[in-house]
């Protein structure tokens, strides 16, 4: 990820804008990036230092030196260092200078005390030469690791990609962002409402006449001061903005220290589907699938797909679905955990204001809200856990429920 | 009747009847529909509640009383003691500023005795954190947990970074009801501070030898954990409860040939500031350098000679020639050698073959490297930084500075590595100064506390 201080960008009247990799910067730039790759394709086995100074060597024009620079920062981002295997420094390390700490405390003015010699002795011991030995004391420090692989991309698609990672370093340094987004589909809006919840990350949500999405995120420090402790938070959401169909944002950056934030306004989506049928469930509610799976108790279970919506009320995005294998009768699982006693009260809202479908909202015990603020008679109810939730009691609620909904008819 | 709550480091109180009654830190918050505050407000929150004889209920609070204190006591020294009946009497809140290896761990363990609360060691390094799991483990005899460093795990008396905290504190912050913060200077930065005010604890103590920070943000400690409360220097507790100790400041002469590089390269450096105009002396300075070497082949080249002049500045062959003769001369001692870069504490290592620890440097092998200084298997130890502060070397006698930065706080913390009482131990420090060179005024600035008079 590119550092804010890689990032060019102007500033008029507040408003904080991105300078674009234009045409002709691209054409200049090209070349060094082509370099910059084929150092590293072809550096497979070079140490971090020898790699960091060859790419010190391509040439660059210097007005280009600081998008080079991010670039460059990209690159490397893509590589992995190791030490060689079947290397140990820090048993050589003790090995040496714990012979060395001998050697020095009976050295005499006579004798003093012979560095050589004390190599000599631990390489013979170790059946290999001193040379190996030096090079081998510090071979696990960064510097002297060696690159394993290289995350090939070519200049181009760097190129392509450098506004996006700009725009993603610039709100490394915002204190709140609000969005209009319309997604593709409720999926695409579930994955991403359920990324913003993980984050733990403040957010207000209404739905707008025409189907957009109008979401305030911005953590609860916000208030006190303009604080950029979630930026890095928030420049992690825009992939998954970029993902909608459509977006427009607009956050506040402290670009400048000690003085007063800047708006940054963006736009664009490409509603990536791709991108999102990657996402993955959290651990805990693929760990609660599985376990739920295994209890074979007539119910399945499924990721959901709809987001539940109260039109004037609020709405929620429920995580999974559990449906049951004779009647096909259907009731949703949002998981909360701890992340906020005022998202439960919102949920409790929801339901007293007549959200029709059944569900189950899960949260942890730390939140300290009694499951008896639902009524058994309303469509939703609470389940307080301690530590993980349990697969047997959500299928003994399932059951209670479908017997409650069969007695009364 | 209000009703109190902890939120991700924050503060929320609903269902206030008058909200008069609550401090400044206390804001509406549209969002929530309630008053909301820096956690760190909670105790003036309570405070205005009792004194008004306001019931309220309090689910901020998720600290406990300890049911045990400190199973291992001695007789406090008499500054010990002082210092901590001055913080007590600040309502348990404040700095006590002692120096280093004078037993300030010790003061924070007979205040964690006093307020029985449970308790949030802050620390800056890894090995502080095991030198803190130590003590607290052996001085209560009950489990200690430990953020960071990869472990997670949360007890009644708990030890992380500062790093750390500033991670999780909006998590656990309102589960301690006191928070020491060990070397406190480190707190004002512009991210660590955010620990202290998303923490609950109303009880608070900050630790330092050294408090004052050269952008003087210091004075917000006096909000962040409580004013000063007590303070004795090293020129106080010298002989009696430290180890008496010598400096000697050292100059060695460049050889011909390093001279002239010295020079050559500090020509190029100097002839680009000034071409740029760029006055080195404001606060912008070196930010300026920095920029403007990166536009121009003559700046980088002028970047590549400040590096190399201040090399031979930092570790001439003439310097480490020197380091040889010392290190024979004590080689039944315990030395400690401080370089000003990593670097340098890796060509002392590789020369010398002494160990060497820096921040690379896992905690497994830290560990091992300090028993084993401790027992003796190695007599020197190479660091650059991270044995500055903290990290107790009792054992350790002499000091070679070979390279520094012109910190008045790092050379008094470095001095403070070898004075901790052992006996009738005699202490030494030697600083190692290249002749004639711009070192000499670096040295000058670092030397400019009374532990140096």
């Amino acid at each position: 990820m590119l550092t804010a201080d890689r990032v060019r960008v102007r500033v008029r009247k507040g408003e904080l804008s991105i300078r674009q990799l234009d045409d002709k910067a691209r054409a200049r730039l090209r070349p060094a990036v082509e370099h910059y790759v084929a150092v590293l394709r072809g550096g497979v086995g070079r140490t971090l230092e020898a790699i960091e100074d060859a790419l010190g060597e391509v040439d660059v024009p210097p007005r280009d030196i600081k998008t080079a620079q991010g670039l460059e920062k990209l690159l490397m981002d893509r590589c992995t260092f190791a030490m060689d295997e079947g290397v140990d420094p820090p048993d050589l390390r003790a090995a040496v200078f714990t012979r060395a700490a001998a050697a020095r405390r009976v050295a005499t003015r006579e004798a003093p005390f012979d560095r050589m010699a004390v190599l000599a002795e631990v390489a013979a011991e170790r059946e290999t030469t001193v040379e190996s030995i030096e090079d081998g004391l510090f071979a696990d420090l960064k510097q002297y690791q060696k690159l394993q692989s290289f995350d090939v991309i070519e200049a181009d698609a760097l190129l392509d990609r450098y506004d996006i990672e700009q725009a993603k370093a610039v709100l490394l340094r915002a204190t709140k962002l609000t969005v209009d987004v319309q997604f593709a589909d409720a999926g695409a809006a579930r994955q991403f409402f359920r990324r913003l919840k993980f984050r733990r990350l403040l957010y207000r949500l209404a739905r707008r006449p025409d189907g957009r999405y109008h979401i305030e995120i911005e953590g609860p420090f916000g208030l006190f001061q303009s604080s950029t402790r979630y930026g890095l938070q928030l420049a992690l959401m825009l992939p998954a903005l970029y993902e909608a169909a459509q977006f427009a944002l607009e956050a506040e950056v402290c670009w400048f220290k000690d003085r007063d934030p800047v708006i940054f306004r963006l736009d664009g989506g490409a509603g990536d589907d791709g991108a999102r049928k990657r996402t993955r469930l959290p651990d805990d509610v693929r760990q609660l699938v599985k376990r739920f799976k295994a209890l074979d108790c007539g119910w399945s279970v499924r990721s959901a797909r709809r987001i539940l919506d109260l039109p004037g009320v609020g709405l929620c995005v429920p995580d999974l679905v559990f449906t049951h294998d004779e009647s096909g009768d259907r009731v949703y699982l949002e998981v909360m955990g701890y992340w906020s006693r005022k998202a439960v009260w919102d949920r409790v809202d929801l339901v007293e204001g007549g959200l029709g479908e059944p569900i189950i909202f899960a949260l942890s015990s730390r939140l300290r809200v009694s499951e008896k603020v639902l009524d058994h008679e309303l469509p939703g109810e609470l389940y307080v856990y301690k530590g993980v939730m349990s697969a047997r009691i959500i299928a003994e609620r399932l059951d209670a429920r479908r017997a409650r909904a069969t007695a009364e008819g | 009747m209000a009703h109190l709550s902890f939120r991700a480091g924050t503060l929320v109180i609903r269902d206030v009847a008058d909200p008069a009654v609550l401090p400044d830190a206390c804001q509406w918050d549209d969002r929530v529909r309630s008053f909301r505050a820096p956690a760190a407000a909670y105790a003036d929150v309570v405070m205005a509640f009792v004194r008004r004889k306001l019931d309220y209920t309090d689910e901020a609070r998720g600290y406990a009383e300890l049911d045990g204190g400190l199973r291992v006591t001695r007789e406090p020294r008499p500054f010990q003691a002082e210092g901590l009946e001055a913080w007590r009497r600040n309502r348990f809140r404040g700095q006590v500023i002692l120096p280093t290896g004078a037993g300030k761990s010790y003061l924070a363990q007979m205040a964690i005795d006093a307020t029985r609360r449970s308790t949030l060691v802050v620390v800056p390094t890894l090995d502080l954190v095991r030198q803190w799991y130590d003590l607290l483990r052996v001085g209560f005899g009950r489990p200690v947990g430990v953020i960071g460093g990869g472990e997670y795990g949360v007890e009644d008396l708990t030890v992380t970074t500062y790093d750390s905290a500033l991670i999780h504190m909006e998590n656990i912050g309102a589960r301690f009801g006191l928070v020491v913060f060990d070397e406190c200077h480190h707190l004002p930065g512009d991210a660590y501070r955010f620990s202290a005010r998303a923490c609950l604890a109303p009880f608070r103590l900050g630790l330092s030898a050294t408090p004052e920070r050269a952008d003087g943000r210091h004075v917000d400690l006096d909000w962040l954990i409580g004013p000063q409360v007590y303070r004795r220097d090293v020129i106080d507790l010298k002989g009696d409860y430290l180890a008496d100790y010598e400096v000697q400041r050292l100059r060695v002469e460049l050889t011909p040939d390093e001279w002239e590089t010295y020079q050559r390269n500090r020509q190029i450096y100097r002839d680009f500031v000034v071409s740029q105009g760029i006055r080195m002396s404001s606060p912008s300075g070196w930010k300026d350098f920095i920029i403007r070497a990166s536009q121009s082949a003559a700046g980088r080249a002028a970047m590549r000679a400040w590096r190399a002049y201040k090399q031979i500045a930092f570790a001439a062959p003439s310097k480490l020639d020197y380091v040889e003769q010392l290190l024979h001369q004590h080689r039944n001692d315990r030395v400690l050698i401080f370089t000003q870069n990593n670097d340098t504490a890796h060509t002392v290592a590789r020369r010398f073959l002494v160990p060497v620890i820096t921040h690379q440097t896992k905690v497994k092998e830290r560990s091992a490297l300090l028993a084993g200084l401790a027992e003796g298997t190695y007599t020197a130890l190479a660091t650059s930084k991270v044995l500055n502060e903290g990290v107790d070397v009792p054992d350790a006698n002499v000091a070679i500075v070979i390279s520094g930065s012109g910190s008045v706080r790092e050379h008094v913390q470095r001095l403070g590595r070898i004075l901790r009482k052992r006996g009738d131990k005699q202490a030494v420090l030697y600083e190692l100064v290249a002749a004639d060179t711009a070192e000499q005024f670096t040295s000058d600035r670092r030397r400019e506390h009374n532990a140096y008079r």
